[in-house]
């Protein structure tokens, strides 16, 4: 990464909450051109949430989003201050781009699944190319050559006309990954693309995803892979109960991390392999 | 009367059902999404009024609904009814019917599809009606195939009860023609017919089922 690459995405501040339940206590976070950023933690701290949030899949109740320069979530004052109001933030609250424009800012960046997401009644190749064309309105041919350059980069040219059910999780995570690739994506983000599968297959995913980030694609990676952390991404953030507690270069917060509860998280981990 | 004239009357009969059965299928299978919709709806209002219409149409006979709709304008408005409106008061109290047993069946098709098909669509920029049209819907009639074949097959059935208001469907001739002739053979015709209705629509549905085979649920 250059040191002064300009940010891809900005999130200022963040304050999200399920009724009662305060899930971002107030999280900034960016992540700069041609970057690999991995957030780590236990689960249940929010790490899901922020990525849905980054996502426009959930809304922030208060604090910012840019996407490059682009202001997709600023913050308000709330005149009237309640503290009862019950909102995580009470004191400001979330102004979005207006509900078109919304749509047309989901096209900055690329999502892959835990669980993938594929639609089953599509082929591997039409998961690709349909939303090329559905949405953005490119020709069948043209769609066709980007469905296949992409799952021919995947490693998965013949099984362009399989079915998801025909193919093994780790092969539908791989078609996943190129469809979220296929609209040119300026980042890319991941949450715990290789949970759901077998620890043998995982490295073919974090693979690809090193791969990528060989090519400079800039990343945002929700991981438990500690090792792959802290080989492939620059930098790591550590989130625990709603807050980012550390953030650092990869190799340096991994092996020496000066939050205690990083560095409690870390160990356990360390004990469990 | 000679079993020729028997059978000839029951064909003229059985168009009239085939045709309360098509209307039905035409008028019913769209509507009831849309009142599938309002069951799913936002506005507690709309859903609740969608809620006591189907409990409505699937908890009273569909031949008391019959009557009500057949004698409804007169009873109620004061309207007298035109020569026509015992056909259309068939078609109209089946379609309001089968829309309510239908959109029970779209509501937990379309329940069932897991969220994360909506977040990628949505994700891919997909617009809501692409993506309950081009992601959703596909996916949910392949699961409710094999409910709304029976529903279809409950149909051809029920559409013998346009006999209450003497619409000329195959019973009402079959009843007319037993009575007169002192034999139940056209009963017996008439079960045939039904039967061999049966036999081809579950053939058909059958077959749009394998088309649906195209792909699994992994
Ligand atoms: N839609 C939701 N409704 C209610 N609570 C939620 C929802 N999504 C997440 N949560 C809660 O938010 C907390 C953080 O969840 P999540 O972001 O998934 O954490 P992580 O990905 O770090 O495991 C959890 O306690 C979870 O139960
Ligand atoms: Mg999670």
């Amino acid at each position: 990464m250059l040191p002064d690459a300009p940010c891809v995405l900005e999130i200022k501040d963040a304050y999200k909450g399920f009724g009662t339940v305060e899930v971002l206590k107030g999280v900034s976070l960016s992540v700069h051109e041609g970057e690999v950023v991995a957030l780590i933690g236990s689960s249940g701290g929010g790490k899901s949430t922020l990525l849905r949030c980054a996502s426009l899949l959930e809304r922030l109740d208060s604090g910012e989003i840019y996407f490059a320069d682009r202001a997709i979530a600023k913050s308000a004052e709330v005149s009237d201050f309640t503290p009862e109001a019950g909102a995580a933030n009470p004191r400001s609250s979330s102004i979005y781009l207006p509900k078109k424009e919304l749509r047309s800012a989901r096209a900055f960046f690329g999502l892959v699944f835990q669980n993938f997401n594929l639609f089953p009644h599509y082929t591997a190749l039409r998961n690709i190319t349909e939303p090329l064309m559905a949405v953005e309105k490119m020709d069948n041919k043209a769609a066709e050559a980007r469905g296949v350059e992409l799952l021919t980069k995947m490693g998965l040219a013949e099984k362009a006309d399989a079915y998801p059910f025909q193919l093994s999780g780790g092969q539908q995570q791989r078609v996943a990954i190129a469809r979220a690739l296929a609209p040119s994506p300026k980042i890319l983000y991941f949450d715990e693309p290789t949970s759901a599968l077998d620890p043998e297959i995982t490295a073919e995913i974090l693979k690809i995803i090193r791969d990528l980030a060989a090519e400079n694609m800039t990343m945002l990676i929700v991981t438990h892979e500690i090792n792959f952390a802290r080989n492939v991404a620059d930098r790591v953030a550590f989130m625990d109960q709603g807050l980012i507690l550390e953030t650092g270069f990869a190799k340096e917060l991994i092996d020496n991390p000066t939050n205690e509860r990083t560095r409690a998280f870390l160990s356990k981990l360390g004990d469990n392999d | 009367m000679s079993l020729e004239t028997m059978v000839s009357m029951l064909l003229e009969g059985s168009l009239t059902s085939l045709t309360i059965f098509a209307l039905t299928l035409i008028g019913a299978l769209p509507l009831g999404l849309v009142v599938a919709f309002g069951r799913m709806a936002k506005n507690p209002l709309i859903r609740g009024i969608t809620w006591f219409y189907i409990s409505i149409m699937r908890g009273t006979p569909l031949m008391l609904q019959l009557f009500v709709v057949y004698f409804g304008p007169y009873y109620l408005l004061g309207i007298q009814s035109s020569p026509d409106w015992r056909f259309t008061a068939v078609i109209t109290a089946f379609i309001i019917n089968y829309a309510a047993y239908f959109a029970e069946i779209y509501r937990g098709g379309i329940e069932s599809i897991d969220r994360g098909q909506y977040e990628a669509a949505e994700v891919l920029e997909y617009s809501s009606l692409q993506t309950f049209f081009l992601i959703i819907l596909p996916q949910v009639i392949k699961r409710i195939l094999p409910s709304l074949t029976n529903e279809v097959i409950t149909l051809i059935k029920d559409t013998s009860l346009a006999f209450v208001i003497s619409v000329s469907e195959m019973f009402t001739v079959a009843k007319a023609i037993v009575a007169a002739q002192k034999t139940m053979v056209a009963f017996g015709i008439a079960a045939l017919f039904y039967y061999i209705f049966n036999a081809i629509v579950s053939f058909i549905m059958g077959r749009i089922e394998r088309i649906f085979d195209f792909y699994k649920e992994d």
